[in-house]
């Protein structure tokens, strides 16, 4: 029925498959996935549903010799913190840079030393859709020890990747404040200007604009961002104080 | 005289002929399409597709311009869309009305910086807001520009792999997005664009509440009109236009787009008179040109209302703009007429939409013309003229009630009163409504040649009290 030339048969014994959910009908969906019987994204939703039960028998996924099985076995391991560690960390390296993503999304979510030097390594990855998961991930799993090399991506030739070393930045909250400081003085006006949106978002502006509004440290952000950000700081600190104003007369 | 009227005539009547017959293919291609997305549909499981991860994300992109009656409900329907990962980007064009204070207020919006790309040039971005109830909306302030500007404005700020451009005056099921994506999310490395059915209604927000098999036709009888015309451009026309290969306008109430497409061919243009029929044929141009495996697919599932006119002159000003940038796209990509090159766009869709868009007002005024004048010569018998008239009005009412039947055949939307209703007026359509269309249609040809690009935006109609 899984490779059932009519998509609607295939598609319904995949969910039931899902639906049933013993080890048996998990290793058809696996094996059908190794296959590429039915749609492969389809097999992967309902693997995923099942979590934590599919488990270790998706680890051989990781060893397949067709890249995008390994691609699906590495993102299927996301909700398995204890599982297949030493061989994602090594797929960080795997040819097929659809893999390497995969895996660097999955080791996003979880701790450690090896971990964390194997998503550093890949913010050098040659594919920018690389470098755009490694800085989330190292973001996540490093933290404020990341913020530096991440902060550092602010300057990237790719417009995705400097965007997701801000998401990573942003995640770190006051722990990226100093890495990105130093980077408002940055030759690269993409890089000091994408500081001070950080710097904005997680409210560092807002609160040096409310606590020391004649700060140089202020004005030098201010400068960083441009005349409309320093607009919208002002429009957002009178918003702040009238409604702080109104409270108090309340 | 006497002869060449009778040719002009006979001609007209060819003319009349062969559309129909064209019309009757289509509607049978359409049938099929829609028995095998009808198929597809039922063989997909939204339920996991709406909570699963590997769905891809989607912004949601609108512009707003002087819609300050409509923007709340618009934007509360998009935040609705039951979709694992989207964003919405609302682009004021410069409205003169309170379009902005509207949404600062519905949404608590704040002033904040974004630093994007600008990979299209557009009319200066006064300022961004974002909400501190909905993380995922982003409200972009700028000066007038445009439709088509303030959707470049907003693709420089999404974030996401595909876009759904919507219009301000739609409001959307909250399965919109998920019925749409499903296609892309099968097949994302061909399906460069989709589209799906919207229809129209007086006031959409009060029409989409309703569940399924309570809807009805709102809007008196111009309503249903237009009803009948929009279920008629989808299911008649665009289903065929689809499973041939040459689906030639992703409306601009709902289309979906691969960003990257977007970006190849330059986003959407400022030098029509709207952007929508015009980018669905430019991204044809480029990818058949260039022979490249794409495919832009249209669905049958209805997925929004969208706000139709309340009145006579507001209808006409609406539909002299559509036959203004259908004669300004196809005349402007004419070296895909007739031109194998192109494949199906060149040999049927251009020649279609030739044929049966931009010279169809100056056919139409010719054979009324000629057959008022063959009559009062007495070239032809009353009987006669009134015979070939109810033929029309047969083979019309025909072609609609076949639309009606794929749209219940899919949807079992509305109310078997109201479906009664749309077959009961349909064949009066010839008389009560194809000639305000006739002439809102010639009337657009007209400032065509007189080379206007105005939007002449409509006032909105007005609402009940909430």
């Amino acid at each position: 029925m899984l490779a059932d030339p009519d998509p609607m048969i295939a598609a319904a014994a995949i969910r039931t498959l899902g639906d049933i959910g013993d080890d048996w009908a998990i290793d058809l969906l696996i094996d059908a996935l190794r296959r590429g019987e039915g749609q492969r994204s389809r097999i992967a939703s309902e693997l995923d549903r099942l979590a934590p039960a599919p488990g270790a028998r998706l680890l051989p996924l990781l060893r397949d010799w067709n890249p995008t099985v390994r691609f699906w076995g590495a993102t299927l391991l996301r909700p398995y913190p204890d599982l297949g560690e030493a061989t994602l960390v090594e797929l960080t390296w795997d040819p097929d840079a659809n893999v390497r993503a995969a895996v660097v999304e999955t080791l996003g979510t979880r701790t450690g030393k090896d971990v964390g030097t194997a998503l550093v390594a890949r913010l050098d990855d040659s594919e920018w859709f690389v470098r755009v998961h490694a800085a989330r991930a190292a973001g996540h799993v490093l933290g404020a020890e990341a913020a530096p090399t991440i902060a550092r991506l602010l300057a990237e030739e790719r417009w995705w990747v400097r965007t997701a070393a801000k998401d990573a930045l942003r995640g770190m909250g006051s722990d990226a404040v100093p890495s990105l400081l130093s980077i408002l003085a940055h030759d690269d006006p993409f890089a000091r200007n994408g500081a001070a949106e950080v710097l904005q978002d997680i409210g560092f502006v807002d609160f040096l604009a409310s606590d020391n509004p004649r700060s140089p440290l202020l004005e030098r952000i201010y400068e960083a961002g441009g005349e409309r950000y320093r607009e919208a700081a002002a429009a957002r600190h009178v918003d702040v104080t009238s409604t702080g104003e109104a409270v108090r007369a309340a | 005289m006497t002869t060449a009227l009778t040719i002009v005539v006979l001609t007209c009547f060819a003319y009349l002929i062969l559309v129909t017959l064209v019309a009757v293919a289509f509607l049978v291609i359409g049938a099929l399409e829609n028995a095998v997305r009808k198929h597809d549909a039922d063989s997909n499981d939204f339920a996991t597709l709406e909570t699963s991860r590997f769905t891809i994300p989607v912004s949601v992109i609108v512009a707003a311009y002087d819609e300050e009656v409509v923007i709340e409900s618009t934007v509360h329907s998009l935040l609705a869309f039951d979709y694992p990962e989207f964003e919405v980007v609302v682009v004021n064009d410069g409205s003169s009305d309170e379009t902005l204070e509207r949404l600062k207020t519905a949404f608590d919006l704040a002033p904040y910086e974004m630093f994007a790309r600008r990979i299209f040039t557009t009319q200066p971005v006064r300022g961004i807001y974002r909400s501190s109830a909905y993380p995922n909306l982003v409200v972009v302030d700028k000066e007038n520009g445009g439709k088509a500007d303030s959707w470049n404005a907003a693709l420089n700020l999404a974030r996401y792999r595909y876009v759904c451009g919507v219009d301000a005056d739609t409001v959307f099921d909250p399965k919109a997005l998920l019925k749409a994506m499903r296609v892309a999310i099968n097949d994302p490395a061909r399906i460069v664009g989709v589209t799906s059915q919207i229809t129209t209604a007086r006031d959409p927000a009060a029409i989409i509440a309703a569940p399924v098999g309570r809807r009805r036709v709102d809007g008196g009888l111009l309503g249903l009109y237009q009803h009948l015309d929009f279920i008629r451009a989808f299911l008649n026309n665009r289903l065929a236009w689809s499973r041939l290969g040459f689906m030639l306008c992703s409306p601009g109430g709902f289309q979906i787009w691969r960003r990257d497409v977007l970006e190849e061919v330059g986003g959407y243009s400022t030098q029509f008179t709207c952007e929508d029929i015009e980018l669905t044929f430019r991204i044809h141009e480029r990818y058949r040109r260039e022979g490249r495996d794409y495919e832009i697919r249209c669905l049958p599932d209805s997925v929004g209302v969208t706000e139709g006119p309340d009145d006579i002159p507001k209808l006409v000003s609406q539909r002299e703009r559509w036959q203004r940038v259908i004669n300004e796209t196809v005349i402007h990509y004419r070296g895909m007429w007739f031109n194998r090159r192109y494949g199906a766009v060149g040999m049927i869709g251009a020649p279609f939409y030739l044929l049966t868009e931009v010279l169809s007002p100056a056919i139409e005024v010719l054979a009324i013309v000629s057959l008022a004048a063959s009559v009062a010569l007495g070239i032809f018998d009353v009987e006669v003229f009134l015979v070939v008239v109810a033929a029309m009005a047969f083979v019309n009412a025909s072609l609609t009630a076949g639309a009606i039947l794929l749209d219940d055949l899919q949807s079992r939307l509305y109310r078997v009163r109201d479906l009664a209703r749309l077959l009961f007026w349909a064949p009066f359509d010839m008389l009560l409504y194809r000639p305000i269309i006739a002439w809102a249609r010639f009337k657009g040809t007209w400032r065509f040649l007189r080379g206007d690009k105005a939007w002449h935006k409509f006032e909105r109609n007005v609402r009940a009290p909430a």
